[in-house]
């Protein structure tokens, strides 16, 4: 008896081949679902301040009530000596260590921290409010939305 | 026919070599200074009305304000470190005075190498807490042109020992309070050399 020819489009149906195959597609599913996780990573990485939030002072006022808030003041030092929010301690990256002392001294555990820069676009505030929290493992830490020029237009 | 016109006349009169430049900070650097060349492309001349760098910390610098036709010009940029690390990236806004094309931005990064990872920074007690060592770990990031000297403590109320990791460039900072009863602040300086130069990292402690 002459072999069956075989059909090279013919789809083989056995139960080995079929296996065979759902364990290939599995393996090929999951490399793709592999490489668009590491290309979202990359192209996506979390927020590295995820944990310092934005607060406006509107917030400021209901979020915190009857706590002592610690005001940092991440302006320039010439800014700071001008004029500052009541109780500011000065916290730049012009000078990291020289006002990490005067923070630490002013910081207590559970305490809010909320640090302010000039205003909306500067990132000052974002940065200082990151670094405390990585290098400190400070936790309640914010940055003021508007800085500076949102307590100074607030009407009083 | 119309379409070319309009189009010359919405594009930008300043060509720039390039608007995004990337640097690298060396070990001890203090400044980064970086120049990002133009030419005016147009037909007429072109005036630089302000630069906005949106930091003290970065300083622009521009030989002139107004630019002839075909005339080449250079803005200096320059970043003053302090004491920043990571990645640095600023955004220059320039105005000018031609209404095709009325801002301008350029981008500087700056990747400051951290040589010393100190985590964490501050080392706290609450006031009546048992008399317990913390730990800080310390890690050298370029072990073979760095190290780490003995530890000094500004208050006697804490002591600080200094032990070598399992691996080079690895230490472990443990520090023990002599007494919780009361506040107390201090800081643990680290005397430190990279790549030849004295340098100290601190860490905080405080009961409170």
């Amino acid at each position: 008896m002459a072999p069956a020819s075989r059909d090279p489009t013919a789809v083989d149906r056995s139960g080995p081949g079929l296996f065979r195959r759902a364990i290939a597609q599995a393996g090929l599913l999951l490399l793709a679902a592999v490489v668009a996780a590491v290309v979202t990573a990359w192209f996506h990485p979390p927020p590295p301040e995820a944990n310092a939030r934005e607060i406006t002072l509107a917030q400021t006022r209901t979020d915190f009530v009857g706590e002592k808030i610690l005001w940092v003041d991440a302006r320039p030092s010439a800014a700071f000596s001008q004029e500052h929010i009541p109780g500011a301690v000065w916290l730049s990256e012009e000078a990291w260590d020289t006002g990490l002392a005067g923070f630490v001294e002013a910081w207590t555990p559970g305490r809010p921290v909320i640090v302010y820069c000039g205003s909306t676009s500067c990132g000052a505030s974002r940065s200082v409010a990151r670094r405390l929290m990585r290098e400190l493992s400070v936790t309640g830490v914010f940055y003021l939305h508007g800085g500076w020029q949102s307590w100074k237009e607030e009407p009083r | 026919m119309a379409l070319s016109a309009s189009s010359a006349a919405a594009a930008a009169p300043l060509v720039w070599e390039q608007t995004d430049r990337s640097v690298v900070a060396t070990p001890g650097q203090e400044t980064a200074t970086v120049v990002y060349a133009f030419h005016n492309a147009s037909d007429h001349p072109v005036q630089i009305t302000s630069i906005n760098t949106g930091c003290v910390c970065t300083s622009a610098e521009l030989a002139k304000d107004s630019y002839a036709p075909g005339e080449k010009g250079e803005l200096k940029i320059q970043f003053t470190l302090g004491d920043r690390v990571g990645r640095q990236e600023r955004l220059i806004h320039l105005a000018t005075n031609d209404p095709a094309s009325p801002t301008v931005m350029v981008r500087l990064v700056v990747d400051i190498p951290e040589l010393a990872v100190v985590r964490p920074r501050l080392l706290f007690w609450k006031v009546g807490d048992a008399l317990e060592s913390k730990t800080a770990e310390i890690v050298l990031t370029q072990p073979e042109h760095s190290e780490v000297l003995e530890p000094k403590s500004t208050s006697a109320a804490f002591t600080a020992k200094l032990t070598a990791g399992a691996r080079p460039g690895l230490y472990r900072l443990e520090i023990t309070p002599t007494s919780t009863a009361e506040t107390v602040h201090g800081v643990v300086h680290l005397p430190a050399v990279f790549h030849g130069k004295s340098r100290t990292l601190s860490v905080f402690v405080a009961v409170k």
